[in-house]
């Protein structure tokens, strides 16, 4: 079953937009920035994201989130997995700039190459705000600033041609 | 004299034009068949915002779904008519403000001594996940130790935040001030609605005020072509037939002076009397044209005479038939019955005593009448009547569901139905009360307790009990030590110093327990209702019948309490039925003596025919057999007129005249697309066939 989605995946990224990123996630609690580095591949119905120095990956197809360490597909609790989703769908959302949705979402602070969303719903009780810096209409950098004071940077590079 | 009909007629006018003010119609057909317990019950659940929901659902779980989804939502928040609209599971300010404050009492707590080993371990863990995952972890530096955990209380599912209907798409629910029977609200919000969602192809939408607005449409098409078809047949008679086009004019001056009258009475007599009740009782009065077509075929008018017995008698048993029903604790049976006596006694007395002064043409004999040679005993038909009787019963199926009456709207059944199953909650409602406001949360967390799967306001508020035996709980667990242990060991795992020196510091303030501002909750459809000495909210359970266990819980299924107060009326109609049968035969014995059994089958043959048919290609309803009864009334008159005439091709002529002018009347409402009117004319019209079966062949 695994070799069967893996296989699928492999097709679909083969069509997709994929580009290297760097996640720099600082925690306040640990007081420290933890970085990890992968390949996030734009899918049409979906994200994959693969960390290859770990051999972790992340799939959403479909709103179906799966897990895989190495070749083994884990199972997430539920809770966890709608967590993931929700974070995921936000970083579609956000690359895909889908204008009427996030000021749906979002209150939008455009200023140059920055643009700040600051959350309208339940997020707010989450997360404080996001930063997203284009270049050339290319989504360079997403930074989340979370209510506890911990942050995460996604940089993007160039896409992976 | 002879305008004295329009006199009449224009007298009547004047007085209902005088008194137009003090009249008043009721067009709640609830009324009419629930009992007055059940219409309190569903006050007082309308007051609970019952069936005041609106619920709109955006095929798709894409963003351009999810971009629709909020556009319509902004759209419908500013219809007057609509309260609040929820699309996602975000609680108000003010619900949140209420979490926080009581977050304490609301969660679980876990309350289990912990060691430096059991600190230790769970720190760990968390802090190998914050290291290690590929997803974000965080640690709660107020709760590390995930002691406190507040589930979820919603009943509804949902998609990241937004609200859900099943595989189908995202759904808004929509609270309006508008219940299922008021007309005129309801017709308003309906095409404002349906306005902005026409603009949304993809979007299906469901109240239950849609029935009031969609069925009153449809009823009006359908009354209004049976208008129609039932004045062509009455001008097919009277002008193509009879030829008498002044006797068609009196003739339906007389109708109108009666129905006017018996309406001047009967909204007299009620306080609130019904507008079906109104429409019924209009066409019984078309029954009084047999007396017309009875002394018209027979000369009455030019006789001189004072009155003819055989109308006399027919007249005197049908009304004793609708005295007798006028008293059954069925309010649309009594209604009508009351409407019947007043208008068929009215108009009795203008064919009676008015008519012979209008100078009406005298009937000349054009038409011959062929008899039937090989014609059948009445003991014959009256066997026949007692085998179909027994064919009836042996096949009887009654139907108890009074909703079936009402026009099938089938699209928005089938609508509703999906809405139904898509949402996946086999929870009902029911009405919770008390004679506070504190016993009503503790009476809802009795019944959360019997049925955990309960959604109220016991899902998101804490009684006080339980709330003053949390707050000892709390007071009684050495959070300091906690909070000293967790700091030390947070130290040695790795996280930084003082990070968690605020740990469980929250539960030093306890808040007062009280019971908070309920209104909150509304926008959950959770209401709270109190009137002098009693407070109401409403509850969703999932089984019924062990809700109604408590005495606090009171059951508002309609199709529950429809089915017991049918049962209570097929009983009622039962046995007025027997003694209105019992008032007939004695009357009919008087009238028409040795030839009784001649004319009981006038009553009985058309009964068990009737009754026959139906029990075999139909269930029967409340409205078939009311109309049995109609049938019984006409028959009465034709086997009296039958059983004593003196010149048999006359009678017969009346009769079948007057058979065509009942199925003008009500025959035609067979063609209608209402299961009650539908009923009704299904009825009459194969009653009219089996009278038309007895003149021809029985001797």
């Amino acid at each position: 079953m695994s070799k069967i989605i893996i296989l699928i995946f492999t097709f679909l990224i083969a069509g997709a937009d994929s580009f290297n990123f760097t996640e720099l996630r600082y925690s306040d609690a640990l007081d420290r920035t933890i970085e990890l580095k992968g390949e996030i591949s734009f899918l049409q119905n979906g994200l994959s994201i693969e960390y290859k120095q770990s051999k972790k990956s992340l799939h959403l197809l479909d709103e179906k989130l799966t897990y895989k360490e190495g070749e083994q597909l884990i199972a997430l609790d539920e809770s966890k997995s709608q967590k993931i989703i929700q974070y995921l769908e936000i970083i579609i959302l956000l690359r895909n700039s889908d204008d009427k949705l996030l000021k749906s979402m979002f209150d939008m602070e455009i200023s140059g190459e920055k643009t700040v969303l600051k959350p309208k719903g339940n997020l707010r009780y989450f997360l404080t705000y996001i930063e997203l810096v284009k270049r050339e209409e290319n989504l360079k950098e997403i930074k989340l600033f979370l209510k506890n004071s911990d942050h995460i940077i996604i940089k993007i590079a160039d896409e992976i041609l | 004299m002879k305008y004295s009909n329009y006199i009449i007629f224009a007298l009547l006018l004047g007085v209902a034009f005088l008194i137009k003010d003090k009249v008043n119609i009721s067009s709640n057909l609830l009324s009419l068949f629930a009992s007055k317990e059940s219409i309190e019950k569903l006050d007082i659940a309308s007051k609970l915002g019952y069936s005041k929901e609106m619920l709109i659902a955006v095929k798709g779980f894409d963003n351009s779904a999810k971009t629709k989804v909020y556009e319509l939502a902004q759209e419908l928040k500013t219809i007057n008519g609509i309260k609040s609209v929820q699309l996602t599971l975000s609680p108000s300010d003010a619900q949140l403000q209420y979490y926080r404050n009581n977050f304490i009492y609301l969660a679980s707590f876990n309350d289990k001594m912990q060691s430096v080993q059991s600190v230790h371990k769970k720190l760990q863990e968390s802090f190998d996940s914050m290291t290690r995952d590929i997803f974000y972890t965080s640690i709660d530096k107020k709760d590390p130790l995930k002691l406190f955990n507040l589930t979820n209380t919603s009943n509804l599912s949902h998609k990241g935040e937004f609200l859900t209907l099943g595989e189908f798409g995202y759904l808004i629910r929509a609270s309006t001030d508008v219940s299922a029977s008021q007309m005129k609200q309801a017709k308003l919000l309906y095409e404002r609605v349906h306005t902005v969602l026409a603009k949304y192809p993809d979007a299906i939408s469901f109240a239950p005020f849609f029935y009031t607005v969609e069925n009153s449409n449809e009823i009006k098409d359908d009354v209004k072509w049976i208008v129609v078809l039932s004045s062509l047949v009455l001008i097919l008679i009277y002008f193509i037939l009879i030829k008498n086009i002044k006797l068609l004019s009196h003739t339906l001056f007389a109708l109108l002076s009666s129905m006017l009258f018996a309406t001047i009475l009967s909204t007299i007599m009620y306080s609130s009397f019904s507008v079906l009740s109104l429409a019924f009782g209009m066409s019984i009065t078309a029954v009084s044209i047999d007396y017309l077509f009875h002394y018209y075929f027979h000369n009455f008018y030019k006789n001189n005479k004072a009155i003819d017995k055989n109308v006399l008698y027919g007249f005197l048993t049908t009304t004793a038939a609708f005295v007798i029903f006028s008293f059954i604790p069925i309010p649309i049976i009594s209604q009508i019955s009351f409407f019947a006596v007043a208008s068929l006694s009215f108009a009795y007395l203008l064919f009676t005593f008015v008519f012979p002064k209008l100078q009406i043409q005298e009937y000349k004999q054009n038409i011959l009448i062929n008899e039937s040679s090989k014609k059948l005993s009445s003991s014959v038909f009256f066997m026949f009547s007692v085998v179909l009787l027994g064919i009836s019963y042996y096949n009887l199926n009654v139907d108890n569901n009074i909703r079936n009456l009402d026009y099938q709207n089938t699209k928005l059944m089938k609508t509703e139905e999906f809405f139904k199953s898509s949402i996946q909650t086999n929870l009902q409602p029911i009405i919770v009360q008390a004679t506070t406001k504190d016993e009503l949360i503790s009476n809802l967390h009795l019944l959360h307790q019997k049925l955990p799967n309960s959604f109220s306001l016991a899902s998101f508020v804490q009684d006080k009990k339980s709330c003053e035996k949390r707050k000892k709980q709390l007071e009684s667990y050495d959070f300091d030590s906690l909070n000293a242990m967790i700091n030390k060991e947070a130290s040695r795992v790795g996280f930084k110093d003082g990070y968690f020196k605020e740990s469980y510091i929250f539960t030093k303030s306890l808040a007062e327990c009280k019971t908070p501002d309920l209104e909150i909750f509304n926008s959950y459809n959770l209401y709270v209702y109190n009137d002098k000495n009693t407070y109401y909210s409403i509850a969703l359970v999932d089984d019924v019948s062990k809700a109604s266990l408590f005495d606090f819980v009171t059951n508002i299924d309609i199709k529950e309490m429809f089915a017991k107060q049918s049962q209570q009326m097929y009983s009622d109609l039962g046995l007025y039925s027997l003694l209105v049968i019992s008032a007939v035969f004695v009357l009919l014995a008087i009238s028409v003596k040795e030839k009784f059994l001649y004319a009981i089958n006038y009553v009985i043959f058309p009964s068990s025919f009737v009754l026959a048919v139906l029990s075999i290609f139909y269930t029967i309803n409340l409205m078939h057999l009311f109309s049995i009864i109609i049938l019984i009334a006409i028959g009465i008159d034709y086997g009296i007129y039958m059983s004593n005439s003196n010149k048999r091709s006359n009678t017969v002529l009346a009769i079948r005249y007057s058979l065509l002018s009942t199925f003008a009347g009500f025959g035609v409402l067979v063609f209608s697309s209402i299961v009650a009117l539908e009923s009704i004319g299904m009825v009459i019209s194969l009653g009219v066939i089996s009278i038309f079966l007895l003149i021809r062949n029985m001797k």
